[in-house]
């Protein structure tokens, strides 16, 4: 058998992207997989697979546009594969007699949309979020047992959705609540608007094929659904893209040098963004809190850790620099949200560098797999 | 049948009245669920910071540290205003000097002191024989 | 090394560099730390201050608030203590150890914070130490950081300067604040989100828990035992980890008030103040960063002359040693289970014997 070029996967973090992606990559980093690339436009997808994780639809659409929509078909249409997450998922499914001009490539409805949508119990900032003349609404957080080719697994939803019949082959539905699935409007409400319906899907498109995922599969805490969605990545066709490492290859002093101060600015960033008091900020549709930025600012510094440790690592020089400008504005950072925006931007820009500074010190990405 | 320790859990949050006499917080419906939950007395809380590295032991097993606790100290050290936050499911629990509140996540606390990224962490698990219970030296942490 | 995190920051002042060396199995076996462990470093860097942590430091081991600091003053080896967080803090701030070299040029602070030692130039002499403290919480933005500050009366070598922890006095007992001030080190900031292995928690925790129930039996009161202070306490307040709250918080205005240290407001008592006015002094004393023991003028006290060294006391050697509070020593900790807890902890074979020998050499 010959060498094969690994699963190019091609991670959106730009504009309207989260922090979940941090959880896929982290899952197929355990799993062995490490050849991902970050984009935050979506103009060039040189992969197998292109993963939209979780977000917010709107912010996402208004980033890529129209022309970065045209490219994610024609990325599919020409045999790569999407995979939606959540907000990837709402960006790709069309529903409702006048959906907004998203990617639309797989035809149904959501069992979560209403004009009047039962009412809120609990976090109602994580309850609704406008769409044309009524509501999407989140009627469960946290696990749901879900079932997947004739068995049970666990795996959490942070507002994906049920979606009724839909011009795509099911691949798993939800079946049950869980003790720790949180309830954001009445049990039997949250019962009619999820339960059965389907929490996975797949379809053909050309020569292409999207997976569009309800509940998070990738999230770190539940192994039954990492081992299906690594099972399921392993059945796309590699298609020969090369990953090309990033940063250069350094070593003794340049490289302690680099590090600590890297170090040092993501540590000061860390303790600051723990520091922050209770603000909240509404970017786009989404309100964020001082969690996220800690989030990232934690997987930064776990990540300057691992680098830390290495003899040899690879490094972009200005990444210290930007670490501090980004410490320097969680310091300053009050109420206002335009600030925390060019902050979170900021941050998981650093933060998808360092992961690809470490994929590409871990193993250098441009070696063919040996089968 | 409810059982009185449910009942226990639920009034130690609805017991202590605001200024004008008002509860801080209501319940809505009881759960019939027997299950230990942690309850805490702030009156008599001293701000000894035990519980977070007991709560912290309880998750890491091998370490000391004070960042994996579900219970974290809340302290304005100036005037001397502190109390312990529980993280739950979906929710804190304010043991401050005016009383008990629960904050729902997304909320924020009207006096202050709800702040700091709690929810990061893992919700507390109510465990039995809780290392934050055992190790909480005044008492005001307690198991119902 | 199981019970402490793994540096040593060695700063040299003179040239504005640290060296982070690594703690040795070996030094703490021979030292097993706090005083002696500071003893030791400072016999290897003479004329340095040394802060240093003690093995249970930090720990879920009763009253393990402790810290020490350690320098030469007219000769003589001298050892203050500091409590409150700063000692734990200091140790998961990545540095169980801190050995300042030479004199800075020009003021600085120290700023620890997971593993690294930042020296920054500052232009906060002459800020008293609660501006100091406020000052640097809000530049690094984390109100946890702990700060161990030096305020007028360090600054200007009083023989009567004390240390503050934040707000709050430490027992500086022997004026090594001056010592910094001497330095040029305005402040030292910790920020502790490290953490400290254990060789053998099960063993620790059961050893731990039985010293915490054995103070718990014994401990029936709160507050420092000063005549009158409990009428006009807000709350009572205790170090990391300490059954015995024995800090008063009193009020002296809107919004703020003062942490009470019981033998400083007993020796402003003993100057002829009543416990209000002593209290309220006791605050500028803090904020000036000087010790009662000398005066009752605090602005006074910033100029005093040289005092002589106050050597450590009974048992507090062991104390210092270990990283507990020897106010607790009143209730009687069982020392077995504090060596049981120690070798449990670092998983080093230290008896009793070995301990007393070791801390017998101070
Ligand atoms: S009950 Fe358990 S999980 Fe909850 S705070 Fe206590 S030790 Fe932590
Ligand atoms: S251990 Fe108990 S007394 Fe100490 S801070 Fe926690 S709740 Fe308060
Ligand atoms: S006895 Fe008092 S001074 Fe000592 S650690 Fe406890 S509270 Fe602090």
């Amino acid at each position: 058998m010959t060498a094969e070029l690994p699963l190019k996967i091609a991670l959106y973090t730009g504009k309207g992207a989260s922090h979940s992606w941090i959880w896929f990559v982290d899952t197929l980093s355990s799993h062995g997989i490490n050849t991902i690339e970050f984009i935050t436009d979506t103009g060039d997808i040189a992969a197998d697979v292109l993963v939209v994780s979780g977000g917010d639809p709107f912010a996402l659409f208004s980033h890529i546009g129209k022309h970065g929509v045209s490219r994610i078909r024609s990325f599919i249409e020409k045999g790569g594969t999407y995979i939606g997450i959540c907000a990837g998922t709402y960006f790709a499914l069309r529903f409702h007699e006048n959906p907004y001009p998203w990617l639309n490539l797989v035809d149904g409805e959501i069992s979560n949309f209403a004009i009047e949508p039962p009412p809120n119990i609990r976090m109602p900032h994580k309850y609704l979020v406008k769409y044309r003349d009524g509501f999407v609404f989140h009627p469960v957080r946290e696990a749901v047992t879900l079932e997947y080719n004739g068995y049970t697994i666990q795996a959490p939803l942070y507002g994906g959705p049920g979606i009724l019949s839909a011009n795509a082959e099911p691949l798993a539905s939800y079946s049950q609540f869980t003790p720790k699935t949180m309830f954001l409007c009445g049990k039997e409400e949250a019962r009619q608007a999820l339960l059965g319906k389907r929490a996975l899907i797949t379809k053909k498109v050309s020569r292409g094929c999207l997976y569009l995922f309800g509940p998070h599969f990738e999230h770190p805490h539940f192994p039954d659904a990492n081992r299906e969605l690594i099972a399921l990545l392993s059945k796309i066709p590699h298609r020969g893209y090369h990953v090309e490492p990033t940063g250069s290859q350094i070593k003794g002093n340049e490289k302690r040098t680099w590090i600590k101060e890297v170090k040092r600015w993501v540590s000061n960033g860390r303790l600051a963004a723990f520091g922050l008091q209770n603000y909240q900020w509404k970017i786009g549709e989404k309100m964020y809190d001082p969690e996220r930025l800690a989030y990232f600012f934690q997987a930064c510094f776990k990540l300057v850790s691992f680098l830390e440790l290495q003899q040899s690592i690879r490094a972009i020089p200005d990444i210290p620099e930007r670490a501090r400008t980004l410490t320097l504005q969680v310091r300053n950072l009050g109420p206002d949200a335009a600030q925390a925006e060019i902050l979170l931007e900021g941050i998981k820009t650093l933060t998808s560098d360092l992961y690809s500074l470490y994929f590409s010190t871990l193993q250098p990405p441009q070696l063919p797999r040996t089968p | 049948m409810v059982d009185s320790r449910s009942f226990l859990t639920l009034s130690a949050i609805t017991t202590y009245p605001k200024e004008d006499g008002k509860p801080l917080y209501y319940v809505i419906g009881l759960s019939c669920q027997v299950i230990t939950m942690i309850e805490i007395d702030p009156q008599i809380c001293t701000a000894c910071g035990a519980c977070e590295v007991a709560c912290s032991l309880y998750r890491e097993e091998e370490v000391f540290t004070t960042m994996r606790s579900s219970i974290i100290l809340h302290r304005e050290e100036r005037k001397n205003y502190y109390g312990v936050m529980l993280k739950r499911e979906g929710e804190v629990l304010l043991g401050r000097p005016e009383g008990v509140e629960v904050m729902k996540e997304g909320e924020s606390s009207d006096t202050g002191g709800g702040g700091k990224p709690i929810l990061l962490r893992e919700p507390c698990d109510n465990c039995t024989d809780a290392m934050c219970v055992r190790f909480c030296p005044t008492g005001c942490l307690k198991e119902v | 090394m199981e019970l402490y995190t793994d540096l040593i920051a060695v700063v040299d002042l003179d040239a504005g560099e640290v060296e982070e060396v690594d703690i040795e199995e070996d030094f703490i076996e021979k030292n097993i730390g706090g005083a002696c462990a500071n003893n030791a470093l400072l016999s290897q860097y003479p004329d340095s201050v040394i802060l240093g942590t003690g093995v249970l430091t930090g720990t879920l081991f009763p009253g393990s608030a402790l810290g020490v600091v350690t320098a030469k003053k007219n000769g003589t080896v001298c050892h203050s203590a500091f409590n409150w967080f700063s000692g734990p803090e200091l140790k998961l701030s990545g540095f169980s150890f801190v050995v300042l070299k030479g004199k800075a040029e020009n003021p600085v602070y120290l700023w620890l914070h997971d593993e690294i030692a930042d020296i920054e130039s500052t232009d906060l002499w002459g800020k008293n130490t609660w501006e100091t403290t406020a000052y640097l919480r809000e530049e690094l933005g984390e109100n946890r950081i702990q700060t161990l500050v030096i305020g007028e009366g360090g600054e200007k070598k009083s023989g009567a300067a004390l240390l503050v922890n934040n707000y709050w006095g430490t027992d500086d007992r022997n004026g090594l604040a001056a010592v910094l001030g001497e330095k040029n080190v305005k402040a030292v900031a910790m920020r502790g989100m490290g953490e400290v292995e254990i060789s053998e928690p099960e063993e620790f925790i059961s050893a731990a828990e039985e010293v915490l129930t054995g103070l718990k039996s014994k401990i029936q009161k709160k507050g420092a035992p000063v005549e009158g202070l409990e009428a006009i306490t807000q709350r009572f307040d205790a170090c990391f980890n300490c059954p015995y709250a024995c800090r008063n918080f009193v009020e002296t205005g809107e919004n703020e008030g003062v942490v009470i240290f019981e033998r400083h407001l007993k020796d402003l008592m003993a100057h002829g103040l009543d416990v209000k006015k002593a209290a309220e002094t006791l605050q500028t004393c803090y904020q000036l960063g000087v010790n009662p023991k000398y005066g009752k003028d605090p602005n006074a006290l910033t100029t005093m002359g040289s005092q002589p060294a106050q050597p450590l006391e009974d048992k507090e050697g062991w104390y210092y040693t270990l990283g507990v509070c020897p106010i607790l020593d009143q209730f009687g900790i069982d020392e077995e289970a504090a060596v049981r807890a120690i070798t449990a902890g670092t998983g080093l074979e230290i008896s009793a014997d070995t301990l007393d020998d070791i801390v017998s050499r101070l």
